[in-house]
């Protein structure tokens, strides 16, 4: 059977990330140290380890002062440097500089004047802002709309402190193997010659290759592992040494497709999502020995048990939730055998960490207080469970559950008034950032609006960072400014909640592109009122409280809402 | 606080300030002498219209956070209410004699009423118009009804090929092209009528033994669609409603407004007893 990561896989097979990738590039990339060592007799004759280069590596060119990663984006990609210089940056900001306009909070005077000052055309933008690029020491590739590069790159290097990498060095991996934003910001010294190699391509070569394995957990384990393992309820505790411990026995594991909004659309569009469970791999077996504790790194996870001939979803488990705690406590109590009584399925990408059960009972179990929330399903007992099945199964069966922020809508009492598209309206210059329409369970329906995801995988490939995660509240924004309208992220969106539009200027004239000819587009998208007083306007404005912001995984916060 | 606990306190507040502000105004006003009694709840009446029409205002500002628009609607509800109360002690229940008073008596009247009909119709009619297929745009219904319409055009001009006769190409004529073209009755959606649909589909079991099983296959595929088109129209008919109420009231509380200014100038100039 076809899995929804094979699935990608054959997409991306013939989608190559650099088709004009030469032979001789492919012997030079499997010449560098990284490769060297890696076990060609280790990968199977349909996916072997020369092609899995040529499909998922590309080697690019930079100039000096041309920035490669910016910290904060949500990278899908590790580099290796091959030529020239790159320097690593950690204390260049989060954001790029937006207009003061868009991020500002507004004061009640501004707020006020927006009744005067909105634009009597749509998507009107000031378009002299576009000009002042250069204010912010970035500047776009003259005749390009590609890359984004450091101004004056020598007062720059005099200013920032700045880690040198050179031939061979690898840089960008955690945060492709970890799904989180660079922390780091990697520009060119000097004239660069850069090896860029897509996620996919590297798990596979991890999961093939024991010693590419260590090496790349060896860094996660040195870098990020001890850290994270800190910040958890269940571990924070715990001394240096021991964390230390239980670090190096962690396991680092990925399910699931990295670009998985790919098969997503597949499944959505083949409408048959009864079936959705048996596309997404499986990290636990209902009834498989509990060999470790089960903690969820990044994604979201299905929580399930086994109904006749199905499996019933129970819940969701998402960042730092644990599964077989549970299992491993009444094991540990003599109160049960040490298997686990429910499944854990990855619904599109997830990492997870596993920790050995031993360890598990000799260091946790002893000095835990309270039990840490944890993914076991929310209550065994139907009657106590939040919300119903269906509603459950519509929300996990279609990802809605990765919505932070999802706009959902009564129906029940939404009496179609539109004052919430209106209100959006109003505080976007008069252009509705969102389409009240959208799927719908019982008398719930999830909105076309952007639902600022705890996987957002519109952020993947964007060739300026417009698009990123702000630092402060985790709302997912364009910066207008930057943005080049390429449609990646309209794209990449699952949900089809960021749409692309033709923008004009403050009189009503569209702005015309000199290279193209073909009007200037920009993407948009719901930013929850970024810079207005008092957040969401849409859901101020709907008099019958039939509108919600809501983060779909709290089902308990979904559920008051729902029957109140 | 959960959401719903909020809500219902809110609404408590409400109903508790607003039944000790009419009790008060109540006992209050039998007490004066007749001049101060209309001159007391002719003020509170002025300004509980005022704060009425403030609801419409805030609508037009939802960048400003002046509280949300539900605790505004619930507020509105309950001035309404009160507003109501005050009326009928201003006008101790009759109908004046002057016209401009008469005006008035029935623009608030009529304003009162559309408001309880409001209130009404955005209680019962979401759950209505969820009753017959999948909730959409108002602006999109003639898209969807179009596209049923090519569809169902497609299918009878099809059947002749298909089926080898003509029986379901005739009664598309005949009979199913008009169902397809307009609104339906708006009125008749209204009340839950479901003449129309139930005319046309009698009409299509009729032909129904004159076909092949083809034609057959192809007559249920024109009923899924005519089912469809007559849910689009109920739709359709209930958001015109919902969004028509509000050409009443809205206008009337606007209208209202220069009726109570010649009112007040009239009275303080000729109408002291």
């Amino acid at each position: 059977m076809t899995t929804a990561a094979d699935a990608d896989e054959l997409v991306f097979e013939d989608d190559p990330y650099d088709a004009g990738l030469t032979e001789a590039g492919i012997d030079r990339v499997l010449a560098l140290p990284l490769f060297r060592s890696v076990d060609p007799t280790r990968f199977p004759a349909s996916k072997p380890l020369r092609e899995l280069i040529r499909n998922h590596a590309r080697i690019d060119k930079y100039e000096r002062g041309q920035v490669i990663v910016r910290k904060g984006d949500y990278g899908h990609s590790a580099f290796v440097v091959l030529g020239g210089a790159v320097g690593v940056v950690f204390d260049f900001p989060l954001d790029l500089p937006t207009s003061a306009e868009s991020t500002a909070k507004r004061s009640w005077f501004s707020s006020l004047s927006q009744l005067w000052r909105n634009a009597t055309v749509p998507e009107a933008r000031d378009t002299s802002r576009y000009l002042k690029r250069d204010e912010w020491g970035l500047r776009y590739r003259e005749g390009q709309a590609q890359g984004l590069f450091l101004r004056n790159i020598e007062q720059f290097i005099g200013e920032h402190k700045i880690v040198e990498l050179h031939n061979g060095d690898l840089f960008g991996e955690i945060a492709a193997l970890s799904r989180s934003p660079r922390t780091a910001t990697v520009f060119a010294i000097a004239s660069s010659e850069i090896l860029e190699l897509r996620w996919t391509g590297m798990r596979e070569i991890r999961r093939r290759d024991e010693g590419f394995r260590k090496f790349m957990d060896e860094r996660y384990r040195n870098r990020n592992l001890k850290n994270h393992l800190a910040e958890s309820e269940l571990f924070k505790n715990l001394g240096e040494d021991v964390l230390s411990q239980i670090a190096a026995a962690t396991q680092f594991e990925t399910y699931g497709s990295f670009e998985w909004h790919t098969s997503y659309k597949r499944q959505m569009a083949s409408k048959d999502l009864g079936r959705a469970l048996d596309e997404e791999p499986a990290i636990a077996s209902q009834g498989d020995y509990v060999d470790g504790l089960i903690m969820i790194r990044s994604g979201f996870a299905r929580v399930s048990e086994r109904l006749g001939e199905g499996h019933r979803t129970l819940s969701v488990a998402t960042n730092n939730d644990v599964f077989g705690l549970e299992e491993i406590e009444d094991h540990h109590a003599g109160r049960g055998p040490l298997t686990l009584r429910r499944s854990l399925h990855a619904i599109g990408y997830v990492d997870v960490l596993r920790v050995p059960t031993a360890l598990v009972e000799q260091y946790v179990l002893p000095n835990r207080a309270a039990p840490p929330e944890s993914a076991r399903g929310d209550g065994e007992d139907e009657d106590e469970r939040p919300l119903d099945q269906g509603l459950v199964d519509f929300l996990v069966d279609r990802r809605l559950i990765n919505g932070t922020k999802a706009m959902v809508i009564d129906t029940d009492r939404c009496v179609g008034c539109d004052d919430c598209v209106r209100a959006c309206a109003s505080a976007h210059d008069n252009n509705p950032r969102f389409i009240r329409h959208g799927p719908e369970h019982g008398k719930l329906m999830v909105a076309n609006a952007c639902m600022h995801c705890r996987d957002p995988v519109c952020l993947i490939g964007c060739p300026t960072g417009a698009i990123h995660r702000m630092a402060d509240d985790g709302r997912v924004v364009i910066n207008d400014d930057t943005c080049v309208g390429c449609g990646t992220c309209a794209n990449s969106c699952p949900y089809n909640n960021i749409r692309l539009v033709e923008i004009r200027d403050r009189d009503g004239a569209f702005v015309i592109d000199e290279n193209t000819g073909a009007p200037v587009l920009k993407a948009t998208k719901c930013d929850l009122c970024l810079g207005q007083l008092g957040g969401p306007a849409c859901q101020r404005a709907c008099p019958h409280d039939a509108l919600v912001r809501i983060d779909i995984a709290d089902q308990e916060g979904l559920a008051d809402w729902v029957n109140r | 606080m959960s959401p719903h606990a909020t809500r219902w306190l809110r609404n408590r507040a409400f109903l508790g300030v607003t039944a000790l502000a009419v009790a008060v105004i109540v006992f209050r006003v039998p007490s004066l002498d007749r001049e101060d009694s209309a001159l007391l709840s002719g003020w509170v009446l002025v300004v509980a219209i005022l704060m009425l029409v403030l609801f419409n205002v805030r609508k037009k500002l939802p960048f400003i956070p002046l509280l949300t628009a539900s605790t505004w609607l619930q507020f509105h509800a309950y001035v309404g209410v009160f507003a109501a109360a005050i009326f009928l002690l201003h006008t101790h229940g009759r109908y004046p004699d002057g016209v401009l008073d008469s005006f008035l008596w029935f623009f608030f009247v009529l304003l009162a009423l559309s408001g309880f009909f409001g209130i009404w119709l955005s209680r019962v009619l979401p759950h209505r118009m969820r009753s017959r297929g999948e909730a959409v745009l108002f602006e999109r219904i003639p898209v969807y009804r179009a596209r049923l319409a090519a569809e169902v055009e497609a299918l009878a001009a099809g059947s002749v090929k298909e089926s080898g006769s003509s029986v379901i190409a005739e009664l598309y004529s005949a009979r199913i092209r008009r169902f397809l073209a307009g609104n339906g009755s708006t009125i008749g959606h209204i009340f839950e009528s479901r003449r129309a649909l139930n005319g046309v589909r009698r009409d299509m079991r009729a032909i129904e033994r004159y076909l092949p099983p083809a034609g057959r296959e192809c007559l249920a595929a024109i009923d899924e669609r005519l089912i469809a088109k007559d849910g689009l129209d109920y739709q359709h008919a209930l958001h015109s409603l919902m969004k028509g109420w509000l050409f009443v009231h809205i206008p009337l509380a606007y209208g209202i407004l220069p009726l109570i200014a010649i009112h007040i100038i009239l009275f303080y100039a000729f109408g002291r007893i």
